[in-house]
């Protein structure tokens, strides 16, 4: 359901960033989006597609790149990817609260144009 | 085909308008809970309890709801001043919701507290400009929430954990709690405290004090 308003923010910031820019058709959108960030792709894609009715995106697809979970051990620095953050460090057998270095991202990263 | 470099971040236009509302709340010398939980984990019992033992303090009351105003009127029979929001189609209030209230506000309050919708989800993801995010958990819900809702108890200042008059019935389990928190969020220290039993009410009462204090002037 959050992904409704997320959607709507994707547009709204695009059309803030193309303004005033000579472009007649988007064919792309590339979405940087964290295993961690708490957001669904697919919602985002769904909405996505009503949302884009009778704007400049009408032709758009998104496309998602997927940042994965990293994590740093506290303990040991160690890093490595996870699948939540529910995990153990394979070094020291650490299994409390990480640093999260990369997976909460929701960015978007750039869009193409023909 | 051309590409163009956008690198922003989707939720950047509500961190803006959080950051105003932080920097007005800041201004006024004012402290801000944002009261986050499931529905019906008691997060208006929460906040008719703190204004019954805040009575000598200044305080607003922003309910948020999908629809209806019924929590608004049983804060309004208390007599305590409160701006209702109706989100409509969206599971959680927003920064411009709250600038929106702020643009209405008209003297000064110690203490504003924010009910967000009911909902362990969206809500965590969108700052308001408050100092602290209040986790409510109620007893019935179970000890596991914070695993399958790792974000909102990550981000929590403080967790309260109601209805403890329903130990008895139930089989939550607070040493898992405290194991699932550790993983989550070690600052989080939860406060047991009962509404209907008027228990631990006191703790978070100190706790608010403490913050309250810690304001300049």
């Amino acid at each position: 359901m959050h992904e409704y308003s997320i959607t709507e923010s994707i547009i709204k910031i695009l059309k803030k960033e193309l303004k005033g820019k000579k472009i007649d058709k988007i064919v792309k959108i590339n979405i940087i989006i964290g295993k961690y960030s708490g957001y669904s792709s697919e919602s985002i894609d769904f909405y996505f597609e009503i949302l884009k009715k009778g704007t400049i995106f009408s032709s758009a697809k998104l496309n998602f790149i997927i940042r994965d979970i990293e994590l740093e051990c506290p303990e040991c620095s160690n890093k490595f990817t996870a699948d939540s953050v529910f995990a153990t460090c394979k070094n020291c057998g650490y299994d409390e609260k990480f640093n999260v270095i990369s997976g909460k991202e929701l960015l978007i990263e750039s869009l193409e144009t023909e | 085909m051309k590409k163009i470099n956008v690198m922003q971040d989707v939720l950047s236009s509500n961190e803006i308008i959080a950051l105003k509302n932080h920097e007005y709340f800041k201004k006024n010398n004012t402290i801000v809970f944002n009261i986050m939980s499931s529905p019906g984990s008691g997060k208006t019992s929460v906040i008719l309890e703190t204004i019954k033992k805040l009575f000598n303090y200044k305080i607003l009351v922003i309910e948020g709801d999908i629809a209806g105003d019924i929590d608004a009127k049983k804060i309004e029979k208390s007599g305590t001043d409160v701006y209702q929001i109706n989100t409509f189609d969206s599971c959680h209030l927003n920064a411009s919701m709250i600038n929106t209230v702020i643009q209405k506000i008209k003297k000064r309050y110690d203490l504003i507290l924010i009910e967000n919708v009911g909902n362990l989800i969206c809500p965590v993801e969108y700052n308001l400009g408050e100092d602290y995010k209040i986790v409510i958990l109620s007893v019935p819900e179970g000890h596991d929430k914070p695993v399958k809702y790792p974000k909102i108890f990550e981000k929590a200042n403080l967790l309260l954990i109601n209805k403890i008059d329903l130990m008895d019935f139930s089989d939550f389990d607070f040493k898992k709690l405290n194991e699932t928190l550790k993983k989550l969020n070690k600052n989080l220290q939860p406060v047991k405290i009962s509404c209907k039993k008027s228990l631990g009410i006191e703790e978070w009462i100190n706790w608010i004090k403490e913050k309250i204090s810690l304001l300049p002037g």
